[in-house]
């Protein structure tokens, strides 16, 4: 539905967006994933037209729109905070984009009504949009958008200004209104959670260029960097480095954790350096018999997160967090064994 | 903070609003309803002449004619003032600083003095007669002065930065991604402009053409000066009573009808929903 070719962009000589190659297919959830500052509201952007390309083509449906105006690319945005005409009611808010397009009044009328029951919104028709609440404008900034039912719908972290609660509704409206109406999402956000909660694919986006693009389940599970296994999620990270190679694969040792591995060899070089990642969920406390696979740490503090506690323990000059459902009380610098499945290591390269 | 410090800090210029504008426009209130003698004494006896006496169709000419001057001026100062406001407000934030602290200099020169200025400008062997006879361009030297136009350019021109300041002040506030928002939803830039923009600075106009109409009927040097005394407006017309005919219950009581004009008009204002903070406090 929407690819990028090579795309990158200058703002005075500063290198925003570094050459990106992205395709959304129909009816997808595709969220870009980033920390402020990586250049994801600049994709979004010249995907709709608000902002030009330095170099490379944007494509939406097949045809080439590289050039075209804002106005006339088939997509809508919503924007961070709302963008709502406040001059104008909700009614008149939803149907401008419509009446921009020279719809018949009947058309506008039905389509406006459609959408003002589907958010719920049929009795704040003449309110304007300073009177609504954050939640309302946010719906209402949806309806603006999708009443236009633009091939792409792009969303520009538009559950940023919301609470933690309201947010979490919305991502469950979010996601049940773009199953309805089967159009393209683009979804910015640099929340973590809302990405792997709503999206069909992730693109992680990191100093302009993607890092990796996947479903949420391979970005979580198998990040293919330092970078994204950092940002998604939490990591516990063991410094490794290449010893030997093997008939298509390599023998990594872990120092700290006195382990020799064996992993499908990646191009890696002799005595590369290599950073081995274990999520805390997948380490836990053993039994005083097992032997194997367990390494000991010194107990630090724990955090206490309501259905489980968030335990940091001391490894050498590493701080390690496991995550443990039992009431357990010990006291500072006391050892604790822990245990892990080596298959769970995910190998990235340091740099 | 106290009261008492609170108290302190804000006196002076409590004495100062007190004697110098309560004071004076109570005093124009209560000479409003006196008889003036013949010498220009005031005899104080109360009575409504005064008020009845605004209603004489001299008079009202004086206020038609103002009425129109008014209108046109203002009307001038806005089609100057909306695209320069627009073109300073998507200027780097220093750029705008620069352009608007230009506009608000001629504000540290006495008016009075500027306005001298443009009769070096304007009369017939002026600079801008001499240059447009030089580059032969016209025959005979045009009149730009002691007439209509004379008092239009003055007026025009010492009161653009009254519409200036509050327009710039409403346009420089509109969020930039409501103007994408409008592109995004498909409107071209005249539709931008007329469904977007000016909607959003009504209140800014309303108070431009306020801070620029009343002013404009009141300034009598800029009449008397580029008009050549052939044209009365409102402004003329109360120095007269205080100056010339020393009839001065009279000239209080226009005084105090054009303080009850621009009362009304900031009334409708704030009942059409216009908000008091965008007439800069007033």
């Amino acid at each position: 539905m929407v690819k990028l070719e090579n795309v990158t962009k200058n703002f005075d000589e500063k290198k925003i967006i570094k050459g990106i190659d992205l395709e959304i297919y129909e009816g997808e959830f595709l969220t870009l994933l980033g920390p402020s500052g990586c250049g994801k509201t600049t994709v979004l952007r010249t995907i709709s037209g608000l902002e030009a390309v330095t170099t490379g083509k944007v494509y939406l449906d097949g045809i080439d729109v590289t050039n075209l105006a804002p106005q006339k690319r088939d997509v809508n945005t919503i924007f961070q905070n709302f963008a709502l005409f406040n001059t104008m009611s909700v009614q008149k808010n939803i149907e401008f984009g419509l009446k921009m397009k020279k719809i018949s009044p009947e058309e506008i009328k039905k389509r406006t009504d459609d959408i003002l029951k589907m958010i719920q919104m049929q009795d704040y028709r003449d309110a304007k949009p300073n009177q609504l609440s954050g939640g309302q404008q946010q719906r209402v900034a949806l309806a603006r958008g999708l009443v236009n039912k633009p091939k792409v719908l792009l969303l520009d972290e538009p559950l940023s200004s919301l609470d933690l609660k309201l947010r979490k509704r919305m991502e469950i409206e979010l996601k049940e209104i773009q199953k309805k109406t089967e159009i393209t999402f683009i979804y910015v956000t640099h929340d973590q959670d809302e990405a792997l909660s709503m999206s069909d694919r992730i693109a992680i986006i990191n100093n302009g260029v993607i890092e990796q693009i996947g479903s949420p389940k391979e970005i979580y599970n198998y990040p293919k960097t330092l970078f994204v296994a950092d940002f998604i999620g939490e990591s516990n990270k063991f410094k490794a480095n290449v010893q030997s190679f093997k008939k298509g694969s390599a023998l990594i040792k872990i120092p700290d954790l006195d382990i020799t591995l064996s992993i499908p060899d990646d191009n890696y070089k002799m005595d590369e350096s290599l950073i081995a990642i274990l999520r805390p969920e997948q380490i836990s406390i053993a039994s005083s018999t097992k032997q194997t696979n367990t390494f000991k740490v010194k107990y630090k503090e724990h955090i206490y997160n309501g259905n489980y506690t968030k335990i940091l323990g001391k490894l050498n000059k590493n701080v390690i967090s496991f995550i443990t459902y039992d009431d357990i009380e010990l006291s500072k610098n006391t050892e604790i064994k822990l245990k892990y499945d080596p298959n769970d290591f995910i190998i990235v390269r340091s740099k | 903070m106290n009261k008492t410090l609170k108290f302190i800090l804000l006196a002076p210029v409590i004495i100062y609003a007190l004697i110098l504008i309560l004071f004076p426009i109570l005093y124009i209130l209560v000479l409003s309803f006196q008889t003036s003698d013949n010498y220009g004494g005031i005899i104080y006896a109360f009575t409504i002449y005064n008020y009845i006496r605004i209603f004489d169709p001299i008079y009202l000419k004086v206020f038609l004619v103002s009425g129109i001057f008014g209108f046109f001026v203002t009307l001038a100062c806005l089609i100057i003032a909306y695209p320069f406001s627009i073109f300073v407000s998507e200027k780097k934030p220093h750029i705008q600083k620069l352009l608007i602290t230009l506009v608000l200099i001629p504000f540290l020169t006495n008016s009075l003095i500027r306005t001298y200025g443009w009769i070096v400008l304007l009369r017939k062997e002026g600079i801008i007669n001499t240059l447009l006879s030089n580059l032969s361009i016209i025959d005979n030297p045009l009149s730009f002065m002691y007439n209509n136009l004379g008092i239009f350019i003055g007026l025009t021109y010492t009161l653009l930065p009254f519409m200036i300041l509050p327009i710039y002040n409403s346009v420089s506030k509109i969020d930039k991604k409501v103007i994408e928002a409008a592109q995004d939803l498909g409107a071209k830039p005249l539709s931008i402009f007329f469904k977007i923009i000016v909607p959003s600075t009504y209140s800014g106009i309303f108070n431009g053409c306020i801070m620029t109409f009343i002013p404009a009927i009141g300034m009598f040097f800029i009449v008397d000066l580029l008009g050549g005394g052939k044209i009365m407006l409102i402004g003329n017309l109360i120095k007269n009573q205080f100056l010339v005919s020393r009839n001065w219950p009279f000239g209080s009581a226009l005084a105090i009808f054009l303080i009850v004009v621009t009362l009304v008009l900031v009334k409708v204002y704030k009942k059409l929903g216009g908000k008091m903070d965008d007439l800069g406090g007033f």
